[in-house]
C-alpha cells in the first residue's frame, strides 16, 4: 500500500490539474495532465516487463560460519534484446537477506551484483528465492519477480573456545590424583587379579588363567583395566521448537564446541538432538561435527515422563556408564520452558549421575565444567 | 528571581524526527535543478513579473542547490530560521498584492509559488526533500500553463518532462541503492538508455491521451482574468477610436474610398465604408479562451446611407460605467438594450497580442465584464467602448447571455415589433435601391415569416455571389448595395452583410449590421483561439420580437445562424492532431516544396496542399474572411 503511495499522489494531482483545466480552459494544463497520465500510464506497463526475460543465478562460498559475514554475489541473466535497468535484486539465503542493484543489464548479457551477508544463519542450504524488483523507468510502480538460485552453502555453527572438558566421575570422587593410576574401564592393561563374582566374562585372562590351571586349578585370572585417561563424550541437544530460536542457536553452538574440544582432546564423540535429527555419525570428525550442527533441525523433546537423555551411551565396547553426557538444553539459554525447569534438568542430571554416569548440565549459570572462550 | 534561575541551564530541544540520510548523489541533484529551473522560467517567461524577479529566482534558486549540497550533513539551524522568516515575507508580500488584484489572483500566487521554491531549494539535504522540490516544479510548470497564451509553453513542458524523467530515475536509483546498502554505482547510461527512451514514449503515449483526454472549455470562475487595475480620469467620449485610421473632419462618405491598412479592419471605427476593404494580415491580433465558438463582436452600425453604415447613437446615447474594481455589469446601464428571449452564458477572456482600437469585444449580449480600468462606455446596442486604445498585452473577460433560441421559435415570432424599437433599424436612402427592394420581394415571396424571408435571402446571398476580397474600388457612382448585387456580383463580407441587411429593411424586418471578429483558428494546446486580423468580419443582426437580436452570416464559407449553439463536444483529439498536422505542413514547406513541384509538375502548389493532414484540415477548416 505504501509502494502506491507515490504513484497515488501524482494521479491526485494530474487529477487535480485536470479539473482546475476544465474550470479554466487553459489548454496547457490538459497537456501537462495527459502527460502525468502517460508517465503513470507508461511506468505501470514499463515495470512489468522490466522484470521479465530475467534469471538469476547465486555464487556463495561453500562454507561459512554463522555471524560471520559471507560474501556472496548474484549474476543477472538478460535474456531479452533490450537493455534492462534499475534492476533490485534482495537475496533470501543463509536466513538473511542481501542484495544490490543492477542499473543496466545489456540485452542478451549478464551483471554481477556483489552483495554481503552480514549475519548468515546457521544451516545447510541449498537454494534461496532472489527476488527481482524494477521500478524502472521512473520509480512509480515496481514490477516483482520470485526467482529461485540454487547454491550449496553450509553455514557452521558459530563456536567457542572452551577452557576444558568436565573432570572424569573418578576425579570427582578425588581417590587418586594421578588419572592415569587409577582402575577403571579404558583400554590401558592396569594388571591382573583373581576372578571375582560378577567379573564380565570378556575380561577374563584366558591364558594366564590357563597357566593358573596347572598350579592353582579352579583360579580364573581377570584383566584389570585402567581408568581412561580421556573419556569419550556424550553431548545429547534440546532443541525444543518452542524455545526462542536464538537459544537454540547457543545450544547447537555450545554443543558444537564441546564436540570440537573433545576431538582435540582425542576424545571420542557421540552427539544427539532429539527424534527429528539423525545422531551424529561414528567417526565423525571435525568437519563432521560441523556439519551435522549446520543441519540441527528443532526438535520436540521426548514425551513427559521419559527419560531426556538423546544419546544415553557411547556404542563399541564400553559398559554403560562409560565417558561423560553433557546435556545442552536451550531452556538452559531461555530460561524455563514449559518441558522441563531448570530444577526438572538439574534432578535429571541427577539421576544420571546416580546411575554411574558422570553426567553435567551445560548452561549460562553453570560456571563449571566448562569456561566458554 | 535571579537567584532562582541561577544555575538552570535553559536548553533549547528540538522535536527528534527520524533523520533522513543525506543525498550524495550529484547527478539527482542536477537533474531536480533543471527541472525546477525549467519550471520558475516557464512561469517568468509569461510576462507577468518584472526583471528582478525573473533574474533573481533562477539565479537564487542555482545558489540554493549548491548550498544544500555543501551543507547537507549539517543541522542547518540558522538556515532554517532565515527561510522561516523568508516564506512569512513571501506569503506577507502575496496577501498585498492580493488585496489590490482580487480578481485576479493567478499572477500573486504564481509569484508566491516561485519565492517558496527558492526558500525551499535552501534546505534539501536529502532526496524526500528534492522529491519535494520536485513536485513544486511541477506545481510552478501548472502554473505556468495557466498564465501562458503561447504555443511555445509546450518548449517547456517538454524539457521538463525531460529533466522531471530524469530526476524520477535517479530518485529511483537512490532508493535503490539506500535500500541494498550499496554504494554508488554508477548511473551511466542511464540518461541515454532509459530517460531518452523514456521520455520520447511518455510524449507519444502523451499526446495520444491528449487527443483522447475530454477537454471542456467552460469557465466556472466567478472572477475572470483581467490585467492590471488602472484608474482613468473620467470624461472620455466613448467614440470608436482606431491607432489606425484618423477620423475625418467632416462627412467621412465625401470624396473617394480611404485607404485600408491591412493591420487594422476598416469597421472597427465609427463608420464603414462599403465602397472598398482591401486584404488583412495574418498577424495576431487576439488569443480568445471561449467555452463556445461565438463572433465577437465590436462595433454594430444601424445607419445605412447608401455608401456605408454609421453608428446613430451619438456620445450622449452612450452609458458610462464606473467601478473601484475591475468588474462590471451592463445591467446598471439604462440606456442598453436588454437581452430578450432564452440564452444561454458563454465566458470569454481575451488577451490583446496587438495595439487596438477602443472596442472591447464580447459575445453579444455582454452582461458582466472584467476590465481593467476604473471606467467604460456601453453604448445602446451592448457594444462596450474602452477608455483608451486597449494596448497589447492587456487581458480583460466578458460574461454575456447569447440567445439561446431555434429556428422553430423565431418563426412564431411574428411582426409585433415593440414601439421601443427605434425607427433606425428599419430606415433606408430612399432612393438608389429600387431593384434591391425588388429582388428581395421576389426571395421572400410566399415567406410566411421573418425568418423565413431572411433565410431565403442569406441563402440566396451564400449561393448566388462570389466571395472575393480582390476586387477593385467600386468604380460606379451608385448604392453599394446595388453595385454589388447587380454589378460586381461578387466581394466581402460586408458587402454580402449590407445587402441581407438592407434587403430585411426593405421588407419592414428590423436589421443592423455587426462588426466584430471570427473565433479564430483553436489551438488545442494552448486552449486559445488565435484571432488574426484576416479574421475581422461583418455580420447581420436581426431581430425577432420576443426573443430579440439574432446573428444571420449570408457570407459564403460561414455559418449562417452564428447564434445558435454548436455542440463541438470534449474530445478536442482530432482537432489537436489536424492543428499538427497543419503546422508540420507548413513547417515542411521549404523542403517539401522543390519535391512537390517535381512530382505535381506545378511549381505554384503549397506544398501543405499535398501532405494529407494540412489538405485535410482546411477541407474541414473552411475559408476564412481575408
Amino acid at each position: 500500500m505504501r509502494r502506491l503511495l507515490k504513484p497515488g499522489l501524482l494521479c491526485a494531482l494530474g487529477g487535480v490539474l485536470y479539473l482546475i483545466a476544465t474550470n479554466t480552459g487553459a489548454g496547457w494544463l490538459y497537456v501537462v495532465s495527459a502527460g502525468i497520465g502517460a508517465v503513470l500510464l507508461l511506468s505501470a506497463i514499463a515495470t512489468l516487463w522490466s522484470v521479465s526475460s530475467i534469471e538469476v543465478s547465486r555464487k556463495a562460498p561453500a562454507r561459512g560460519v554463522a555471524g560471520e559475514p559471507l560474501p556472496c554475489s548474484l549474476t543477472v541473466h538478460n535474456r531479452g534484446r533490450l537493455h534492462r535497468y534499475l534492476l533490485e535484486l534482495r537475496d533470501s539465503f543463509g536466513g538473511e537477506s542481501g542484495g544490490g542493484v543492477a542499473v543496466r543489464v545489456a540485452g542478451g548479457e549478464a551483471a554481477e551484483v556483489r552483495y554481503m551477508l552480514e549475519s548468515p544463519r546457521r544451516g545447510v542450504y541449498r537454494d534461496g528465492e532472489v527476488r527481482v524488483e524494477s521500478a524502472a523507468p521512473f520509480g512509480l510502480f515496481y514490477g516483482r519477480r520470485r526467482i529461485r538460485a540454487s547454491s550449496g552453502t553450509t553455514v557452521y555453527p558459530r563456536t567457542f573456545e572452551v577452557a576444558r572438558l568436565p573432570d572424569s566421575g573418578a576425579g570427582a570422587r578425588g581417590d587418586h590424583s594421578d588419572a592415569s593410576s587409577r582402575r577403571g574401564s579404558g583400554g590401558e592393561l592396569w594388571g591382573v587379579r583373581d576372578y571375582r563374582p560378577g567379573d564380565p566374562a570378556r575380561l577374563v585372562a584366558w591364558r594366564r588363567s590357563a597357566r593358573s590351571l596347572s598350579g592353582h586349578p579352579g583360579r580364573l585370572a581377570v584383566v584389570e583395566l585402567a581408568e581412561e585417561t580421556r573419556p569419550p563424550l556424550s553431548v545429547a541437544l534440546d532443541l525444543d521448537p518452542r524455545a526462542p530460536a536464538a537459544a537454540r542457536e547457543v545450544a547447537v553452538s555450545a554443543g558444537a564446541s564441546l564436540l570440537l574440544r573433545a576431538l582435540a582432546d582425542g576424545r571420542e564423540v557421540g552427539a544427539g538432538a532429539g527424534p527429528e535429527n539423525a545422531p551424529l555419525p561414528d567417526g565423525a570428525d571435525r568437519e563432521g561435527v560441523l556439519s551435522w550442527c549446520a543441519g540441527l533441525q528443532a526438535s520436540g523433546p521426548p514425551a513427559p515422563g521419559s527419560s531426556v537423555e538423546v544419546v544415553p551411551t557411547l556404542r563399541g565396547l564400553r559398559p554403560p556408564g562409560a565417558g561423560t553426557v553433557v546435556l545442552v538444553s536451550c531452556y538452559e539459554f531461555a530460561g524455563p520452558g514449559p518441558w522441563m525447569t531448570a530444577q526438572e534438568e538439574r534432578e535429571h542430571v541427577a539421576r544420571l549421575r546416580a546411575d554411574g554416569r558422570r553426567a553435567v548440565l551445560l548452561g549460562p549459570d553453570v560456571a563449571e565444567p566448562l569456561e566458554l572462550g | 528571581m535571579s537567584s532562582l534561575l541561577r544555575g538552570v541551564k535553559l536548553r533549547l530541544r528540538l522535536p527528534a524526527g527520524k533523520k533522513r540520510p543525506p543525498e550524495d548523489s550529484v547527478a539527482l541533484r542536477l537533474w531536480v535543478l533543471a527541472a525546477v529551473l525549467v519550471g520558475e522560467v516557464a512561469v517568468l517567461s509569461t510576462g507577468h513579473f518584472g526583471l528582478p524577479t525573473a533574474v533573481l529566482v533562477p539565479l537564487l534558486t542555482v545558489v540554493a542547490f549548491v548550498v544544500s549540497f555543501y551543507r547537507r550533513r549539517e543541522k542547518n539551524y540558522l538556515i532554517k530560521a532565515l527561510l522561516a522568516v523568508g516564506a512569512l515575507a513571501a506569503l506577507a508580500v502575496f496577501f498585498r498584492e492580493l488585496l489590490t488584484s482580487i480578481y485576479d489572483t493567478r499572477v500573486p500566487l504564481a509569484r508566491l509559488f516561485l519565492w517558496v521554491q527558492v526558500i525551499h531549494a535552501f534546505d534539501l539535504p536529502a532526496r524526500k526533500d528534492l522529491s519535494y522540490s520536485l513536485v513544486s516544479g511541477l506545481v510552478l510548470l501548472a502554473v505556468g500553463a495557466v498564465l501562458s497564451t503561447s504555443l511555445l509553453y509546450g518548449g517547456f513542458v517538454l524539457i521538463f518532462l525531460l529533466c522531471a524523467l530524469g530526476a524520477l530515475s535517479h530518485l529511483k536509483l537512490s532508493e535503490a541503492r539506500e535500500r541494498s546498502g550499496g554504494g554508488l554505482q554508477s548511473s551511466r547510461g542511464l540518461a541515454r538508455g532509459l530517460v531518452l527512451p523514456g521520455f520520447l514514449a511518455v510524449v507519444a503515449v502523451g499526446f495520444l491521451l491528449f487527443f483522447l483526454l475530454p477537454q471542456r472549455q467552460s469557465m466556472n470562475l466567478t472572477m475572470l482574468p483581467t490585467s492590471a487595475f488602472q484608474e482613468i480620469a473620467a470624461g472620455f467620449s466613448g467614440e470608436v477610436r482606431n491607432p489606425d485610421y484618423d477620423l475625418p473632419s467632416g462627412d467621412p462618405f465625401d470624396g473617394p474610398p480611404r485607404a485600408i491598412t491591412q493591420d487594422s479592419y476598416h469597421g472597427f471605427n465609427p463608420y464603414m465604408d462599403l465602397r472598398s476593404r482591401g486584404r488583412l494580415s495574418d498577424e495576431v491580433v487576439m488569443k480568445v479562451r471561449s467555452e463556445e465558438t461565438t463572433p465577437y463582436r465590436g462595433v454594430v452600425f444601424d445607419e445605412y446611407n447608401g455608401k456605408g453604415w454609421e453608428t446613430s447613437a451619438g456620445e450622449e446615447d452612450l452609458d458610462t460605467l464606473t467601478s473601484d474594481g475591475p468588474r462590471y455589469d451592463t445591467l446598471a446601464a439604462p440606456n442598453v438594450e436588454p437581452a430578450e428571449g432564452p440564452s444561454r452564458e458563454v465566458s470569454q477572456v481575451f488577451h490583446v497580442e496587438r495595439d487596438a482600437s477602443s472596442v472591447i469585444f464580447g459575445a453579444y449580449h455582454p452582461e458582466t465584464v472584467f476590465f481593467p480600468a476604473s471606467g467604460m462606455k456601453v453604448d445602446p446596442y451592448g457594444s462596450l467602448r474602452a477608455p483608451y486604445e486597449v494596448p497589447a498585452g492587456s487581458t480583460y473577460s466578458v460574461v454575456s447571455s447569447v440567445p439561446n433560441t431555434n429556428p422553430e421559435q423565431l418563426r412564431t415570432a411574428g411582426t409585433d415589433y415593440p414601439d421601443t424599437l427605434p425607427e433606425e433599424y428599419i430606415d433606408l436612402p430612399e432612393e438608389g435601391l429600387s431593384r434591391t427592394r425588388e429582388l428581395a420581394g421576389e426571395l421572400t415571396e410566399g415567406a410566411s415569416n421573418p425568418y423565413d424571408a431572411v433565410s431565403r435571402i442569406n441563402e440566396h446571398l451564400k449561393e448566388g455571389y462570389a466571395y472575393d476580397l480582390s476586387i477593385a474600388v467600386q468604380q460606379r457612382e451608385m448604392d453599394a448595395v446595388e453595385y454589388f448585387l447587380f454589378e460586381e456580383r461578387r466581394g466581402y463580407c460586408e458587402q454580402f452583410s449590407s445587402a441581407l441587411a438592407v434587403m430585411a429593411r426593405s421588407l419592414g424586418i428590423p436589421a443592423r449590421i455587426a462588426t466584430g471578429y471570427n473565433p479564430g483558428e483553436y489551438n488545442p494546446f494552448t486552449g486559445f483561439h488565435e484571432v488574426r486580423a484576416q479574421d475581422a468580419h461583418a455580420w447581420v443582426e436581426v431581430y425577432f420580437p420576443g426573443y430579440g437580436w439574432s446573428a444571420f452570416d449570408p457570407t459564403p464559407g460561414f455559418d449562417s445562424t452564428p447564434w445558435q449553439y454548436q455542440e463541438t463536444g470534449n474530445l478536442r483529439g482530432s482537432a489537436a492532431f489536424l492543428f499538427l498536422a497543419e503546422r508540420t505542413g507548413e513547417a515542411l514547406t521549404p523542403a517539401l516544396g522543390p519535391a512537390g513541384s517535381l512530382v505535381r509538375g506545378s511549381p505554384g502548389s503549397s506544398p501543405p496542399a499535398y501532405w494529407p493532414p494540412g489538405a485535410f484540415w482546411r477541407a474541414a477548416a473552411g475559408s476564412s474572411c481575408t
